[in-house]
């Protein structure tokens, strides 16, 4: 095939894309956005054309009153820690296995990789979290979110810590380097895709999950932003111009830092799916 | 060995963020902060809020209210996950009582068991307890404890945009005739006649303010008792007949009504989007602040010819408990003081329009609204069979009111549903 | 972090037979020691609550304090299979139906969207990151949006709606919800399924195309012929994680429905009887229970057929 006939192709391929795609994935978002500028008269009126007047005013009202920021900042702040402490504990759980460091790692590989076909335990957790204090702590919210990244760390480190060269070790043992040094210092930044992937998976887990804050924590102001948002959606749900400017509000920094990321994002995220 | 050292303080670490809250957690329980949980009522949240902050000024401590939209469903969780966390103080139920004398405890509502169980700590002899009214205190009282501060009672029925009905000439119906004529009159002239809404959580509303309403006018004396002793049928006459009546009430709501969202009922009707609303008098609060120069009438959804047959339903609202593992009881008991102060309760009747529970006057912009219905009407409890909480599947109250929907919004007949339910109601009180 | 510390000449070291048992390495004992924080945690947080289902489900725990709490065998089991009192089998039913029209959808939608993304050309990167967006908003943001498009008698799919002299209560509707809820959870998640098939798309070297040209196939046999098999690993993975995950879901439904309209699945179910209206825990577990085992018994066969496939190829 030509290089022009291929052009042509893949012009016509793309358009096909871009009717499907634009109006299911970009529209909504840019129908909030206009909601989000109208006057509450003009939505009950006339809700699907451009703002007239163009009503900035939505966005202070659903800040004071949606306690967004602090939900955010939770989110932030549960998907961090959940994540570094998850992929932290999974490194250092792996890599003895990988190595066969430690005696039974074959055994613990295997009670990691049932732990991909147990049930739901909710209802395990939430009584655990009362008994062990977790419960509606931040502390604690954190640690019922280690799941996900553990489990599939250890999986995902074992293969992709095999493949690193033994002889590393040895060299740096022969170096005097310590243990800790060395999988902070040699280890880990030999790993890069493989931190990106499981921290991926780890942080979408954390970041979407709505019944745990809603069985977890019982204190508004440790409410993440999948369930402050959702109690600001109740009380507003009449008021779709204020809640439009919460939820875009909320949205925007999403959008943005995704759109800075995405490219390792897409990378790591899909890299992970296929080899597992 | 330096490395092993390092990793010895962080399991100990690790550890420490295990542990590390709960001697935090008793300390905090000699000053507060007092944690309260509401379902989301926004003029009752509101006064909460304004009576939290004057208790916090008063005793310097900090209160805590957290919030979740819709009863008997995200607000349900959150009281359950509340009652065994053991974090919360105080909570917002509905009252314990009445139910029927032949219901089995295991079908009460989680909020009647809790009581049942002694969940709620008693307050018997609490200062406040001699000025409620003896028919407040008696919803809140089993086995002699009494278990709760009512708030009060609102009222379920029909407001009326009085600007629309004086456009077209229009005076609020005593009978069910009238008000169909009425509808049909502004239906002709291109206004939604009724607003109602029952998406995101709200198919109780079609039980308790639309078929109850009608049952009610229909079928006089207690329903409720009726049904659990057996003596009443779904399949009778009234009750079909009252299916019926219902059904068509609903072809004088908006377009698509079960797909509106209920917190939007307000908010539709100060904006004069219908003619009528069929609500519960705590949403006058909220339409009043939505459009302050809106004037609005009450009356009852007739479900009779006869006049005096038709009722305001009555509803005794949000109680509050206190919950006997509360880490901070005394400063709970406080609160409780706090609230029923005159001064205090005096502002939640006004902010929230409720029908006070305490002996006094409070006056109220929704009062005023009543006008003369005020506080009349029967007990919602009443007129309704109670429906089994744990019972067949079909009678669970979320799958009886699912199927009354699908009866409103014609999937099914009135005759097929009632033989379901009546079916389902033998073979339950057989079982007992 | 000091990368520049890091003494390169470790990288270039020679060979050395490996240690026959890697623990008598120096790295054994530190290593296993720093095991601990994570097994622990894996331990409490994953294996303990798992095997704590199974105990719980066979009682009648309530939760509520100073109850007792008895054994009941498998009554709870029972009680939620008996067609008078339990909602197992309708929102099996109704999860099965997710279930499958969640799976092939998605999986159909993401093929073509892979097709028509592959290449590297002007704009298609942002088309891939459109697609992918949802799953950076997360599950309250996507379902406010939508429920906001369908609100019936003022939304732009009401204006659609409209022009065709229709209306709907859409999530409000017994018979609209489910599709529409279906609907949503495809749109959150098919970037995802499609962005598995490019990346194994990638992956196909571009000369069996060529080769193929030459023996003058078409464009469907290109693609029946070289892409489809060869994508076949990353159609297991996505149709298994399609599947499982769409046969355990309730975040969606919670925000859009709650549950009504048939739209109770039996993740959603499982919430309820546990959290909501009667709150009985131990058949709240049941239901896990039953979820895990259903997961078990449409995974694995699934998983045997689909890795067959990829064999016989």
């Amino acid at each position: 095939m030509s290089r022009r006939l291929r052009a042509r192709e893949q012009a016509w391929k793309l358009a096909l894309a871009a009717v499907i795609i634009v109006p299911l994935f970009a529209v909504p978002l840019l129908y909030l956005l206009d909601v989000s500028l109208e006057s509450a008269s003009q939505f009950l009126t006339d809700p699907l054309s451009f703002p007239h007047p163009v009503v900035l005013g939505n966005y202070p009202s659903a800040w004071a009153q949606g306690n967004l920021g602090q939900y955010f900042l939770n989110s932030v702040i549960y998907t961090v820690s959940a994540t570094f402490l998850s992929v932290l504990f999974a490194v250092f759980v792996a890599f003895p296995i990988a190595r066969r460091y430690a005696r039974g790692g074959s055994l613990i590989y295997a009670l990691f990789l049932a732990g991909f076909f147990l049930p739901v335990s909710i209802i395990p957790l939430f009584i655990e979290a009362q008994k062990l204090g977790l419960y509606n702590t931040q502390w604690g919210y954190v640690l019922l979110h280690l799941q996900t990244g553990l489990t599939l760390g250890v999986l995902f480190f074992v293969g992709y810590f095999s493949n690193i060269p033994r002889d590393l070790d040895e060299s740096a043992q022969l170096d005097g380097c310590g243990y800790l040094q060395y999988v902070i210092r040699i280890l880990l930044p030999l790993s890069g895709p493989a931190l990106v992937t499981v921290s991926i998976y780890s942080a979408v887990a954390t970041w979407n999950d709505l019944i745990g804050p809603i069985v977890f924590l019982a204190s508004e102001k440790y409410f993440p932003l999948t369930r402050g948002l959702f109690t600001f959606y109740g009380q507003y749900e009449s008021e779709w111009t204020l809640l439009a400017a919460g939820v875009f509000i909320v949205a925007l920094p999403l959008v943005l830092t995704f759109g800075v990321i995405q490219r390792y994002l897409v990378r790591g995220a899909t890299a992970g799916a296929v080899k597992l | 060995m330096r490395s092993s050292v390092r990793m010895g303080s962080l399991v100990a670490a690790a550890a420490l963020i295990g542990g590390g809250l709960v001697p935090v957690a008793t300390q905090a329980a000699v000053n507060g902060p007092l944690n309260i949980i509401e379902w989301v009522n926004p003029p009752a949240v509101k006064a909460t809020n304004i009576i939290d902050r004057g208790f916090e000024q008063a005793y310097h401590v900090k209160v805590n209210l957290t919030t979740a939209v819709g009863r008997p469903t995200n607000y349900a969780a959150l009281e359950k996950t509340s009652v065994e966390g053991g974090t919360q103080d105080i909570m917002a139920v509905f009252p314990i009582q009445p139910y029927p004398p032949g219901m089995p405890t295991s079908d009460l509502t989680s909020e009647q068991l809790w009581g049942v169980d002694g969940v709620y700590l008693p307050l018997n002899g609490q200062p406040w307890v001699k000025r409620l009214n003896p028919a407040s205190a008696a919803a809140q009282t089993y086995n002699g404890k009494l278990y709760g501060l009512n708030t009060g009672v609102y009222q379920i029925g029909v407001f009326y945009n009085k600007a629309i009905f004086a456009r077209y000439h229009l005076s609020p119906p005593r009978t069910l005739n009238a008000f169909i004529k009425l509808a049909r009159t502004l239906k002709a002239k291109h206004v939604t006649p009724l607003y109602f809404a029952t998406s995101g959580g709200a198919t109780v509303y079609d039980y308790v303010m639309l078929l109850d309403s009608q049952l009610m006018a229909l079928w006089p004396g207690n329903v409720d008792n009726q049904f659990w002793s057996g003596k009443a049928s779904f399949e009778s006459p009234r009750f079909i007949r009252a299916l019926r009546q219902a059904k068509e009430i609903t072809s004088f709501m908006e377009p698509n009504w079960q797909g509106e969202p209920w917190t939007g009922m307000p908010g539709a009707f100060a904006a004069g989007k219908a003619a009528m609303l069929l609500d519960g008098s705590w949403d006058m609060a909220s339409v009043l602040t939505a459009n302050p120069k809106i004037h609005i009438g009450y009356f009852p959804l007739p479900g009779s010819n006869v006049p005096a047959r038709n009722q305001s339903i009555l509803q005794p609202d949000l109680t509050w408990v206190i919950l006997k593992n509360a880490p901070h009881r005394a400063l709970a008991l406080r609160w409780f003081n706090y609230f029923s102060q005159p001064k205090v309760y005096a502002n939640y009747v006004k902010e929230t329009g409720i029908s006070p529970s305490f002996k006094g006057s409070y006056p109220s912009a929704t009062q005023a609204i009543l006008g003369s219905y005020l506080s009349k009407g029967l007990l919602e409890a009443n007129a309704e069979p109670a429906l089994p909480a744990n019972g067949p599947f079909v009678l669970q109250p979320a799958n009886f009111w699912s199927t009354l929907q699908n009866v409103l919004i014609g999937r099914t007949t009135p005759r097929a549903a009632a033989a379901k339910w009546e079916t389902a109601w033998k073979k339950m009180l057989a079982g007992k | 972090m000091g990368q520049t510390e890091t003494p390169a000449r470790w990288l270039q070291t020679p060979r050395r037979r490996p240690a026959a048992r890697g623990w008598r390495s120096s790295y054994a004992r530190p290593g296993a020691a720093a095991m601990s924080p994570g097994i622990i945690a894996y331990l409490l947080f994953s294996l303990v609550p798992a095997l704590g289902t199974f105990v719980i489900s066979m009682t009648n725990y309530s939760g509520i304090p100073g109850l007792p709490v008895r054994f009941v065998g498998l009554g709870n089991f029972a009680s939620m299979v008996s067609s008078a009192a339990g909602g197992f089998l309708p929102s099996l039913e109704i999860t099965m139906t997710f279930a499958v029209s969640v799976t092939l959808v998605q999986n159909v939608a993401a093929l073509g969207l892979a097709v028509l993304l592959r290449n590297r050309f002007p704009l298609v990167g942002l088309m891939r990151a459109l697609i992918f967006l949802p799953a950076a908003l997360g599950v309250t943001i996507n379902g406010i949006l939508w429920l906001l498009i369908f609100t019936p008698n003022q939304g732009p799919a009401a204006s659609v709606l409209a022009v065709f002299h229709r209306s709907s209560a859409f999530f409000g509707s017994p018979s609209a919800a489910l599709p529409l809820v279906i609907f949503v959870q495809i749109w959150a998640n098919v970037g995802f399924t499609t962005l598995i098939y490019l990346a194994s798309m990638d992956n196909i070297p571009e000369d069996y195309y060529d080769a193929a040209r030459l023996d003058g196939a078409g464009r469907w046999h290109l693609f029946r012929g070289v892409t489809y098999p060869l994508i076949s690993t990353a159609m297991t993975v996505s149709i298994l994680l399609a599947a499982v995950g769409s046969m355990n879901v309730y975040d969606i439904i919670y925000v859009l429905t709650g549950g009504v309209n048939n739209t109770m699945t039996l993740g959603m179910y499982m919430f309820n009887t546990s959290f909501v209206g009667s709150g009985d825990l131990g058949l709240g577990a049941a239901v896990s229970v039953m979820m895990f085992v259903l997961t078990l018994v449409v995974a694995l066969p699934l998983q045997w057929i689909l890795r067959r496939r990829e064999v016989s190829v």
